[in-house]
């Protein structure tokens, strides 16, 4: 009986890929009006949660503020869609290419608990980054890259420039 | 003026109205997929050697008769029980056993009940009868459904048919909820609630068993899509508060959970990777079962607390 080890298919050739991912985001600009973004789903959820438990609050918050609209429907949005489907869709990706399963990526000198802390303090500092500079990796280098906004192309290189700087005081996660 | 309160389109009551939680929800879960399971274990049932299609002595039971017909009262236990919590004047609840009102789909329900349990016990106790026959008090309960058991699956199929339809049609009578309010909701919880079965016994049973639920769930999503479409379309077609209330659910702030757990998470993505498994393309993965049942419990999430949160006098 074959393994499931040997029933892995190879990883999507990159070019491919990236062409796939471009063509998604022309459709999304066609479909929904707005590109891609993957920020601002979980800002707004932060907002509406808050919302539910203290409202006032919620409501006296400037930058929580813009996400209560009159209609009431504040989950109706495109970006709360997008990151159900990105989840979808990575699954639907990993069962087909018999990838499906629990792992841990790390370095091998450290612990899978230093692995969790460390990309929880990571995704602390890149979602509060993101919101400051009004998108994601997703929302401005990608959708406002794509409308040749000089503001997502100072972005884009900055995150590249901090990216480089980053990883050599945190290659030892890594390696 | 009397059935005007009674169907609650008093708006002075309508305030008092928005009152079921959680446990409503997963009743009306728990109560599909163990009708489900009954409609699915006795069905099956009646199929296999020994059935009513063959005349040949009756084989071993498949673990999908055996899970099934045993998990079907547990589970339909399970869910009276979030509903006895449900209600308000708990030492009432004999009561409902006291009348049968045939306008009512509550007392179809109670009374649909009582016929339920013994009969899916019945069954249960038969086909695991290597387990049960040791209490010998049990052993004429055995013995006697065993001589009609052919009789007993063909009831049984009937009997799991229209719980899973009173699921829905506990709902759909309440016309002062406009989003509830239609003839095939029940039948959308019906299939919703085979599938989750079938998804169920996939998910436990061995090996050389899990293909062919996965066909059986292709096929039954494929039905329940049909029937969701149904639901939607005549909601929107259909009165302005029924429109207004449809076009709530399917674009208000239940839309993400609606669409993309229920609708692409909990039918399509479980479609499309159960035609690649059927197909063999696709190993099989236990999250396709898990997404079917996550997809099966939001339906009934989103379709009672929407409902609620639109009433025709708002």
């Amino acid at each position: 009986m074959e393994t499931t080890e040997n029933k892995r298919l190879a990883y999507w050739p990159n070019i491919w890929a990236g062409i796939g991912l471009g063509l998604v985001l022309i459709a999304t600009f066609y479909i929904a009006g707005r590109g891609l973004g993957g920020s601002g789903a979980l800002s707004r959820a932060t907002a509406v949660g808050l919302h539910a438990v203290a409202s006032e609050h919620a409501e006296s918050l400037g930058y929580f503020a813009k996400y209560f609209g009159e209609s009431g429907a504040w989950m109706n949005d495109w970006l709360v869609f997008q990151v159900f489907g990105i989840f979808l869709g990575g699954l639907f990706g990993a069962i087909t290419a018999g990838r499906f399963g629990k792992a841990v990526d790390k370095g091998p000198n450290i612990s899978n608990g230093q692995r969790f802390w460390y990309a929880f303090l990571g995704g602390g500092i890149m979602g509060w980054g993101a919101r400051l500079a009004r998108g994601c990796t997703s929302g401005q280098a990608l959708s406002g890259g794509a409308t040749l906004a000089a503001g997502s192309w100072a972005f884009m290189l900055a995150m590249f420039a901090g990216g480089f700087i980053t990883a050599f005081f945190v290659r030892k996660l890594w390696f | 003026m009397v059935e005007i309160i009674t169907n609650k389109l008093n708006p002075q009551v309508l305030p008092h109205l928005d009152v079921w939680n959680w446990e409503v929800p997963v009743y009306l879960f728990l109560g599909g997929l163990s009708a489900g399971l009954l409609v699915l274990a006795s069905g099956l049932l009646l199929l296999q050697k020994g059935g009513v299609f063959s005349h040949t002595e009756r084989g071993p039971f498949s673990y999908a008769v055996k899970a099934g017909s045993l998990l079907a009262p547990i589970l339909l236990g399970t869910g009276m029980f979030f509903l006895f919590l449900d209600l308000a004047y708990k030492v009432h609840v004999w009561r409902f056993y006291t009348a049968f009102v045939y306008t009512s789909p509550m007392s179809w329900g109670s009374w649909l009940l009582v016929l339920f349990f013994p009969l899916s016990v019945a069954q249960a106790l038969v086909v695991n009868r290597e387990w049960f026959q040791k209490f010998t008090f049990l052993k004429p309960i055995i013995n006697l459904t065993e001589k009609n058991l052919n009789l007993v699956a063909m009831t049984n199929v009937h009997l799991g048919a229209g719980v899973g339809v009173y699921t829905g049609i506990l709902l759909s009578t309440f016309y002062a909820r406009p989003l509830w309010s239609s003839a095939i909701l029940g039948f959308v919880f019906l299939l919703s609630g085979l599938s989750a079965a079938a998804a169920l016994i996939m998910l436990l049973a061995p090996e050389n068993e899990k293909l062919m639920f996965s066909k059986i769930d292709m096929y039954l999503i494929s039905l329940e899509g049909f029937a969701t479409t149904l639901f939607i379309v005549g909601g929107i077609t259909g009165s302005e508060n029924v429109r207004e209330a449809m076009l709530y659910l399917i674009s208000g702030n239940y839309a993400p959970w609606f669409w993309v757990v229920f609708v692409f998470g909990g039918m399509i993505l479980p479609l499309m990777l159960e035609t690649l498994e059927s197909l063999k393309k696709v190993k099989y993965s236990p999250i396709v079962p898990i997404l079917v049942l996550l997809g099966s419990i939001t339906l009934r999430f989103v379709i009672v607390m929407a409902g609620q949160e639109f009433p025709t006098f708002a």
